[in-house]
């Protein structure tokens, strides 16, 4: 896997949706935090960003680990493609999402995961499944496979969405840049703040559970992340021009 | 909705007939940065255990998963380890359901065998019913390691605490350096820890988290460790990745079908067999 081909990538995307009619939504959160599997807390970054054209998205999305186990400038990797459907005036959303991770000198992770999720006022869901590949480097013969692992995602907001803020609390055993075993699951708080129509600041919490029911189990960690988004509506200013045409 | 019915109703009966601690497997009693410290502080007091023998060549014997009860398999395993003149057997984690009559009668069972050295790990299991206490009481450390040393060769063997489904930053820290200052002075690296690191099959049993998971596979695939064997998911499996071999063993609990063990004939390398109670 060339990393560097999938980060050009990323940025001809960016280009090109900034010339289309797209909706988009950059993403830029800064991530601090606590586990069991480091003796420090760790910081991270990323950027994610949301095109969006008629019922159609695409997400690419970047991290760093600044202070980590092993800091890197580029060690996850997220690309997602998303349809919206309706079904019986539900709408429900279709995604496939592709995931690399760079977790260490050595081992390489990729990840393919299908989901499917809906939203119902103050209550949002996912659920899908995933297949992991994990393998060393400098020996890509010998990997690992989990397959069909369950994915899932429950939120339940305080206000029905959309508000000018919100604060939610879920379950989940996955996130943007991580999908975990069923069986390790997360238990965040999520918040925002809308500044303006197109700004919006977010505050999340997550506790980390290292497993569930059939351990002795025990806190792995935590972390709270703070991000900032904003919408970039081109179509709508495309369409502006159009008329003074 | 089925499923989650059925586990259910499988804990309820479980919990019923006191073989889990319904509180306990929802937060651990005790801290595994607590335990590894306890452990650490007697390994501290005590010499690390060399087995020596005269023979390039030999056997380790393992097992997880007996949960005594009852020892009809664990007598027959210890048995057959005698029989074998094993040089060592390691019993990695949930020997016994925590309660202190099981660990009682583990340890009555266990001291019949006197010229088997027996190294044991802690899995889940042995932290219900507030069972570290009879554990560090009875076996001193759960977080350690010891060595072969043949005529030629000294090979390393590090036995970890994963029974509260992380080795918390303490072990991890410790796993670390022992692994950097330590690898390059033995042949083989084997890893026993009780907790499964991989899903490969559809199973309920917890993993570590993905997160620490990669930070040991990363771990064993730089400091070149041979092989990582665990039980707790009661299915064996064999994967490899990069140069390392990760086992899982069946459980040894009597009455299950698939109750069994593992063989390991060392030298110059490691081959291991899956030995069945039913053959």
């Amino acid at each position: 896997m060339n990393v560097f081909r999938i980060a050009i990538i990323h940025i001809i995307l960016l280009l090109w949706v900034t010339t289309s009619y797209a909706v988009i939504i950059p993403k830029l959160y800064t991530e601090v935090g606590q586990t069991q599997s480091a003796t420090s807390p760790y910081l991270k970054t990323a950027l994610i960003s949301d095109f969006t054209l008629a019922s159609y998205t695409f997400q690419s999305g970047i991290v760093s680990n600044i202070v980590d186990y092993y800091p890197s400038a580029l060690s996850s990797i997220r690309l997602l493609a998303e349809k919206e459907i309706r079904v019986k005036k539900k709408k429900i959303n279709i995604s496939t999402v592709y995931l690399w991770n760079k977790p260490g000198t050595m081992i390489r992770e990729h990840n393919l995961a299908f989901l499917v999720g809906t939203k119902h006022q103050k209550l949002a869901a996912i659920i899908g499944t995933h297949f992991r590949k994990l393998y060393a480097h400098n020996n890509s013969k010998n990997a690992i496979f989990e397959n069909w692992n369950l994915l899932y995602d429950v939120n339940y907001w305080l206000k029905a969405t959309p508000n000018v803020w919100n604060i939610g609390i879920g379950m989940s055993n996955m996130d943007y840049f991580l999908y975990n075993q069923e069986t390790n699951p997360h238990f965040y708080l999520s918040s925002y703040y809308k500044l303006t129509n197109a700004l919006k600041l977010s505050i999340d919490g997550r506790y980390k559970s290292a497993g569930a029911l059939n351990g002795s189990v025990h806190y792995y960690g935590y972390y709270i992340r703070t991000g900032i988004s904003c919408i970039i509506n081109k179509k709508k200013s495309h369409d502006r021009k159009n008329l003074t045409k | 909705m089925k499923r989650i019915a059925l586990v259910t109703a499988w804990l309820i009966l479980l919990a019923s007939c006191n073989y889990i601690d319904i509180p306990d497997i929802l937060f651990s009693p005790s801290s595994v940065n607590e335990r590894f410290k306890q452990s650490q502080q007697w390994n501290e007091s005590h010499p690390t255990q060399i087995i020596t023998t005269s023979n390039e060549s030999y056997i380790i014997m393992t097992m997880a998963d007996s949960h005594v009860g009852t020892t009809i398999n664990l007598t027959h395993f210890l048995t057959d380890a005698q029989n074998r003149s094993a040089l060592a057997v390691v019993i990695n984690g949930d020997f016994c359901t925590g309660h202190a009559k099981d660990y009682e009668l583990f340890d009555t069972t266990i001291k019949q065998y006197t010229t088997l050295p027996i190294f044991t790990t802690v899995g889940n299991h042995e932290l219900y019913f507030d069972g570290w206490n009879e554990y560090f009481t009875r076996y001193n450390s759960a977080s350690y390691y010891f060595s072969v040393q043949t005529p030629t060769q000294k090979d390393l063997f590090i036995c970890l605490d994963s029974g509260s489904g992380t080795l918390g930053k303490k072990q991890l820290a410790w796993l670390q350096a022992l692994l950097k200052n330590n690898r390059a002075n033995y042949r083989n690296c084997l890893v026993f820890t009780h907790v499964n690191l991989f899903r490969i099959r559809r199973t309920g049993s917890t993993n570590p988290t993905i997160e620490e998971l990669h930070i040991l596979l990363d771990l064993f695939a730089k400091h070149n460790v041979n092989m990582v064997i665990t039980g707790h998911d009661h299915e064996k499996y064999s994967e490899q990745l990069g140069n390392t071999t990760y086992l899982s063993v069946d459980a040894l609990k009597d009455g299950l079908p698939n109750a069994g063990y593992l063989l390991l004939e060392i030298d110059n390398s490691i081959r291991y067999h899956f030995l069945s109670i039913a053959q």
